[in-house]
């Protein structure tokens, strides 16, 4: 895990110092002297060797300190501060729904496998993991913030600016969720132990909800921490259609202006959110599974 | 006399392996919703190759009296903002997305594939090395992944291809590493190296083809993603630069419009789900084929 760790930091520092393009410039303008480039570089430390930098950006990160924006003249710490909230928000607020609706929707077609109610939910969900979320939220703009105006077109605040980004990053979610969660049940239904349970004369709700459920849901639950992952790179986009100022809308915006410290500083924090999530699903699995002994 | 057993030993193996292959496809195809995949595959693949006789417009043609109109008969799809036929672009977007599906990710196959088998079949250093660089380029959610690589590299469909083909190696390589692993204690590879071969023939001549399965179903999976990145990428301003017609472009400038012009944003997008979605019926129908386990 820490080799791991340790590697993506590597890779975010290397990809943005091994950039073609050069911040120096950008800062010192068009008609600024050699001496005048050289001295910016001394001060962001950019004429060090490679090295030595990655080490003070190591440094740095384990002080909290992830440098300054070139673009807002702030510490990026408290740039993406601000901006974190929103992201959790929506991120978290995703995880929730996707789950609640994807379990009893997977359930439903596992225990009525083969029958209308399998093919039609499942037909559903390919249909909807195909759609991308851009273009989702797009429609789902023009349609309800605009058509009918039933919601606010973009922005962060109360409760309905959440709602539509919701619809349109957690759609592919469900769908995958629920694919996982039918075919997780249909394996567990399969075994013995459930067998035993219905010669026992227990009733099927009983079977399903007290004895199948719960060894199902294991592999899902790792899914969880994959899903952090996913939900994080479609907020990207997500945040940008429904202008929500989160850490996604910061990164992208910092690419287009080459404020680097920001871009940098973003990957990492986002990165570190993946890693806790993948952390977080690994101990509950921990906790789930009983053939696990620690 | 030994000459003839010899032979037909020989033509016993490839009369197998014909009917084997026979016998997938004859199991794979009775599955509806693998032909329904595969023909949305081919349809669109035929109108990427056809696409200049298929579209009546040039897809940088501009008719500025005419932007932002609506479908009808000279338009099926509308104009744009600078009165270009939707149709047309949409058509084109066709060859992107497929040279990025087919191109990109068939590099990251040919990388992934390659460590992957290095890595399984000779472990110790070796594989120490290559897991360690996989297992960190795996962790890595993709979308942001890419986003990284762009923001390094600067944005232009190419420079989207190698992002791409370095975002989806590490899947390939997790995936033959761990085949190779299970394979290489096999008999069969103990008998072909009392035979001599070479390690390089062993890996590729005798391994690899009963490694390649999950590999094809893998790349039907990430075929549709691969194409989701650069359409993001490219909605993004970060990917395919104008005049190239990408969906994701389109779609940009879609969003600029969208009150005025919502259709400039609505095909594109459906033609995305369409190659997604063809792509994900085919390769589920695969996956479900080659895995018996699954076949309910």
């Amino acid at each position: 895990m820490i080799p791991v760790i340790i590697g993506m930091t590597i890779v975010v520092f290397l990809l943005l110092h091994l950039s073609p393009g050069d911040p120096v410039d950008l800062i010192a303008g068009p008609r600024a002297t050699p001496e005048t480039i050289e001295n910016i570089k001394i001060n962001l430390g950019l004429d060090k060797p490679l090295i030595v930098q990655y080490f003070k950006f190591l440094i740095n990160l384990f002080k909290g300190d992830l440098g300054t924006s070139i673009l807002q003249q702030r510490p990026v710490t408290t740039i993406i501060k601000e901006a974190l909230p929103v992201t959790i928000e929506l991120g978290l607020a995703s995880i929730i729904v996707s789950f609640f609706i994807a379990l009893p929707l997977g359930i439903m077609a596992a225990v009525h496998r083969n029958t209308w109610k399998d093919y039609a939910s499942m037909s559903g969900a390919l249909v909807a993991m195909s759609l991308p979320t851009f273009w989702l939220g797009l429609m789902l703009i023009y349609f309800f913030a605009y058509k009918y105006r039933w919601f606010p077109v973009s922005g962060y605040g109360t409760w309905k600016h959440l709602v539509l980004p919701l619809i349109a990053i957690s759609l592919t979610g469900i769908a995958i969720n629920a694919r996982m969660i039918r075919s997780s049940m249909l394996e567990v239904i399969r075994q013995d132990y459930i067998r035993t349970a219905r010669s026992k004369g227990l009733p099927e709700k009983v079977v399903i909800r007290g004895h199948a459920l719960k060894n199902a849901l294991i592999p899902v639950v790792t899914m969880l921490g994959l899903r952090i992952g996913w939900i994080i790179g479609g907020s990207v986009i997500t945040e940008i259609i429904f202008a929500r100022p989160g850490v996604g809308r910061l990164m992208v915006n910092a690419i287009y202006a080459r404020d680097y410290p920001v871009v940098q500083g973003a990957m990492v924090v986002l990165t570190a959110s993946i890693i806790i999530g993948n952390m977080i699903a690994d101990i509950l699995y921990l906790i789930l599974d009983p053939r696990i002994k620690y | 006399m030994s000459k003839n057993k010899l032979d037909n030993l020989v033509e016993n193996t490839e009369e197998k392996k014909m009917s084997r292959f026979r016998n997938f496809c004859k199991y794979l195809f009775k599955n509806k919703a693998a032909l329904i995949g595969l023909s949305i595959i081919l349809f669109l693949l035929l109108c990427a190759i056809f696409a200049p006789l298929i579209t009546p417009y040039e897809y940088d043609a501009q008719e500025l009296e005419n932007m932002l109109q609506p479908p009808s008969k000279d338009h099926v799809f509308g104009t744009d903002e600078f009165g270009r036929d939707i149709y047309t672009r949409v058509i084109y977007g066709t060859r992107v997305s497929l040279q990025i599906g087919l191109i990109a990710v068939g590099i990251s196959l040919i990388i992934g594939v390659v460590l992957g088998a290095i890595a399984g079949y000779y472990g110790g250093i070796m594989d120490h090395v290559i897991s360690g660089v996989t297992d960190v380029a795996w962790a890595f959610p993709t979308t942001l992944l890419a986003i990284a690589i762009i923001a390094s590299l600067g944005p232009s469909l190419v420079n989207v291809m190698i992002s791409v083909a370095l975002v989806y190696w590490s899947g390939y390589a997790r995936l033959v590493r761990g085949e190779f692993l299970s394979l290489k204690e096999q008999e069969f590879v103990e008998a072909a190296r009392a035979l001599g071969f070479s390690d390089l023939r062993i890996i590729f001549r005798h391994i690899l083809p009963n490694a390649i399965a999950p590999a094809i179903v893998l790349t039907t999976l990430s075929i549709p993603k691969a194409i989701i990145v650069e359409s993001s990428l490219s909605f993004l301003g970060l990917g395919a630069q104008p005049p190239t017609p990408s969906w994701g472009s389109i779609m940009n400038s879609g969003r600029e419009y969208l009150i005025e012009a919502p259709w400039i944003a609505l095909f594109p997008g459906l033609m995305i789900a369409l190659i997604v979605l063809g792509f994900n019926l085919f390769g589920d129908s695969l996956r479900d084929t080659l895995d018996p386990r699954l076949r309910d």
